[in-house]
């Protein structure tokens, strides 16, 4: 096997704490910023749901230097684009501009870290824009479908928050809010910051002295509380859309986090179980059945054990039969070994695509930020396929085992409840909702 | 610095008329591998509309040598990715897999390409599938029905009414030799064309390829789109009735094919209107007058004559008529000379980021090479068309919104909300 590996960076640790990351690569003349805190919407106070996500997308609304305008006008007439967003753990600030304009591109970047005003008018304007989405994203059956489930899952635990908020939460935060998340934690120590592509090298640790080195440090050592969740028998969530002729489905339990020492044996365990196209549930729900269009297993590995969740959607009329499939196939997981066959398949899919995964700029500074983030190993990229090919058969039963639930789960699904309610009743304890309720 | 990177793609064309373009790129170990067929719903006709994308769905069922087994079954377990996508014009079939597997990816694509083998039982589970994927793409999809209902009706003759996935009917009606005969008529080596990009060495992979595709038999393409849509004689309006939290609405023109130069400065058009916080819809609506959550275009370039998409989303409360009257507005306003050459200069620096964006992945820079070459019959047209984006001026600009950008020209559709009954 060919080595893979991101080329050559350097890692620098600056006197107040921040960690940057500088890696050339010249194959485009593109230049790749990636900044991240490490603060997300778990830091949402309650009933401030969306304060961290507001706040990350407030800071090109203006800082000392110019306001909102006169940002977007300059990063549009350079041709880039910064975005700026919150996740679950973490907030972040993406920049990618073509070489000839790294250099302008980069001043903007660190400006709107450093110096954001949060000016009142540009707070009401995203508010009332983020109060829109909020709303219009009911109309669309998977999103709605993935929010439920996330709360139906994790209940009160920090995952279980909407990270773009409520339409509750939106309406009570205000400008101090936003402006006391900025002070108490966006700080140097708190951050990560990756310069990728084909940018001059001495250019950017001028940049780096001039501006972000006089970043003052702030220590801020917040924690959230998370605890969680604990889950009894099936328990099932109709949201109801009476206009819907196909039920949007979700299925799981809490799984493990990054840094969990069976990652790699849940990785190829849910490759055979709902992953890519030859996956066990594709072939019984959607090859040999027609149930569906698309389904998948996926366990998402943030800081704390994240969701693990299977997707998929089927008409109406064919929901408990699709349901009982999924429910049979994990079964089966749990307590038949798998064949030597799919095992060494799966493997090599994965490991076969894994360079995917340092293909472009943004994706190796993602890798970047990814292994300080999570303190992961430095050798983490070139040792991927080694620790994957290395999971075995029993490896994958004990991870299904200790991983996948048969009787204590959630099960959401967004659909016309006249037409699903009965068949879903003969699964578990039904909880019926409006898409129009808040979550 | 140079301003269009320059790429060593070499074009073959073996005896049966199949074009094979190949681009080495060492960086990662990994091949992409495509195959474009010059069909797509552009072709099809009442009854059995749907047919290219179900066809599509067919090719991953098994062939001569590879029966009763699909596709990705043999090609996930050796390390590789497969997928596919119809469009009007086209139908793409790619893979994404490590350099040691191009020898068995070249004999399943032949094999598919040659020897396809099509089985009545696989066709209606397929159909089933695809009932599935229209149910969530369009029944279910607000933004997906609108698009339908836009093609259904500025187009009043031209094939680009249909939609791609076709109607549930037709779904339904679809048999055998339906599949049969659409495989002959246009499923043929002179109607393909290959492109590899990636970790592979040239002259070993075109060895491989022309001992596996040589012998498949030139079969020309028997039947041709032949009917040219009729000059739209006045606006067309649509109302979508649909339970909704937001009103939204799109707005189609009729705009040339890919042999009319006006389409380029139609695209630097669309990047001045819709693209980046500073666009001038995004600006207006957005920004200034708070009225809209999203703003966004489609001018998708193909063989006969496209349309031109304006899609925006009000925000709750805000009616689509008021965001209607604010977009016509800047499109007069344009049509009028307002244009400033800072708006060129930024929509020509955003058409070159996207270039180098689109072509990141060396899936990316395949698709670019083989659609370009299907499209416009030269795979260097979409790295020399870079060029010419920079010979536009502000007077193309405001010929040809003065053009195309009149009412008579117009197809609207509006999603009116209605109250969601029932429970």
């Amino acid at each position: 096997m060919k080595e893979i590996k991101l080329p050559e960076y350097k890692k620098i640790k600056l006197d107040n704490g921040l960690i940057v990351f500088l890696m050339k690569y010249t194959k485009l003349p593109l230049v790749n910023f990636r900044f991240l805190l490490r603060r997300g919407s778990v830091y949402d106070s309650p009933g401030k749901e969306g304060l961290a996500r507001i706040t990350a997308s407030l800071l090109k609304k203006g800082t000392s230097h110019l306001n909102a305008v006169e940002i977007f006008n300059e990063i549009d007439l350079l041709g880039g684009e910064i975005e700026c967003s919150a996740d679950l753990d973490y907030s972040i600030a993406v920049g990618e501009f073509l070489s000839k304009n790294w250099d302008k591109g980069f001043d903007i970047f660190t400006d709107i870290i450093l110096n954001p005003v949060f000016d009142e008018k540009e707070v009401e304007r995203k508010k009332k824009k983020t109060l829109g989405e909020v709303i219009a994203r009911k109309d669309n059956p998977g999103i709605v479908a993935n929010l439920h489930f996330s709360k139906f899952l994790f209940k009160e635990h920090p995952y279980g928050k909407p990270i773009s908020g409520t339409e509750s939460s939106i309406n009570n935060i205000t400008r101090n809010d936003i402006i006391n998340f900025y002070n108490k934690h966006y700080s140097p120590e708190n951050s990560i910051l990756v310069i990728a592509g084909d940018f001059e090298e001495e250019k950017a640790m001028n940049k780096l002295y001039s501006t972000l080195s006089k970043w003052a440090a702030n220590p801020d050592k917040d924690k959230p509380v998370v605890k969680s969740p604990s889950l009894e028998g099936i328990n099932i969530l109709i949201v109801d859309k009476p206009d819907l002729t196909q039920s949007q489905i979700r299925f799981g339990n809490v799984g493990i986090n990054k840094n969990s020492d069976d990652y790699f044996a849940v990785r190829v365990m849910s490759k055979i179980l709902g992953g890519g196209f030859n996956s066990r549930l594709n072939n019984e729900v959607r090859v040999k059945r027609g149930l569906t269009y698309g389904i998948t297993s996926r366990f998402n590995t943030p800081l704390y054990p994240g969701e693990f969740v299977i997707s998929t959607f089927t008409k109406n009329k064919t929901i408990l039969e699709t349901i009982e499939i999924i429910l049979g196939e994990i079964k089966k997981i749990r307590t038949e070994n798998v064949f030597e066959k799919e095992l060494e398949g799966s493997k090599k899919y994965i490991t076969g695509l894994y360079p995917l995964s340092i293909e472009t700029l943004e994706l190796m500074s993602k890798q970047l930020t990814d292994i300080e983030f999570y303190g992961l190993d430095n050798k983490y990229i070139e040792n991927y396929r080694k620790n994957t090919l290395s999971v075995g058969i029993d490896d994958v039963k004990y991870s299904a085992q200790k991983y996948l639930q048969t009787d204590n789960l959630a099960v959401v699904a967004v659909g016309n409840m006249k037409e699903i309610k009965k068949d879903l009743e003969k699964l578990g304890k039904v909880v019926c909702k409006s898409y129009k309720d808040e979550l | 610095m140079k301003n269009v990177i320059e790429f060593d793609i070499k074009k073959f064309n073996l005896q049966n008329g199949l074009k094979v373009l190949t681009l080495e790129n060492h960086f990662i170990p990994i091949v992409s591998y495509y195959t474009f067929y010059k069909v797509g719903s552009r072709n099809e006709i009442p009854g059995i509309t749907g047919i290219s994308h179900l066809f599509e769905h067919m090719m991953f069922k098994g062939s001569k040598k590879f029966k009763n087994i699909s596709f990705d079954k043999i090609l996930e377990p050796m390390g590789g990715y497969s997928n596919a996508y119809t469009s009007r014009d086209m139908t793409v079939y790619y893979e994404n897999f490590p350099p040691d597997v191009l020898k068995l990816v070249v004999e399943l694509d032949s094999d598919r390409m040659g020897s396809l083998n099509l089985v009545s039982k696989e066709l209606d589970s397929e159909r089933e599938v695809v009932k599935e994927e229209r149910r969530y793409r369009t029944e279910n999809s607000i933004i997906g029905k609108m698009d339908e209902e836009l093609y259904l009706a500025a187009y009043s003759a031209h094939p680009y009414r249909f939609p791609i996935i076709g109607w549930m009917s037709d779904l339904s009606n679809i048999n055998i030799d339906d599949c049969h005969g659409y495989l002959e008529t246009y499923y043929n080596p002179a109607n393909s064309c290959i492109v590899l990009v990636g970790d592979f060495n040239t002259n070993t992979a075109l060895s491989i390829i022309e001992q596996n595709y040589s012998k498949i038999q030139v079969n020309p393409v028997k039947r041709q789109c032949i009917t040219k849509e009729p000059t739209q004689t006045g606006g067309k309006r649509v109302e979508y009735r649909k339970p909704a939290e937001v009103y939204s609405f799109m707005v189609g023109f009729h705009a040339p094919d890919i042999n009319n130069p006006d389409i380029l400065a139609l695209e630097i058009l669309r990047t001045i209107l819709t693209d980046g916080e500073s666009s001038r819809l995004q600006k207006k609506l957005i920004y200034d007058k708070e009225i809209a959550l999203s703003v966004y275009s489609d001018f998708t370039w193909r063989i006969d004559p496209t349309l031109f998409v304006l899609y925006v989303q009000m925000k709750p409360n805000y009616s689509s008529e008021e965001g209607e009257k604010l977009l016509y507005d800047e499109i007069e306003k344009i049509k009028n000379g307002d244009i400033l050459d800072k708006d060129i200069i930024k929509a020509k620096n955003k058409i070159e980021s996207y270039f180098f964006k689109s072509i990141k992945t060396t899936l990316g820079l395949g698709e670019k090479i083989g659609s370009s070459e299907i499209l416009f019959g030269d795979y260097n047209f979409i790295f020399k068309v870079l060029d010419e984006f920079k010979k536009i001026e502000k007077n193309n600009l405001i010929k040809v919104v003065n053009k195309y950008f009149i009412k008579d020209n117009r197809t609207v559709v509006t999603l009116v909300p209605k109250s969601n009954e029932g429970s």
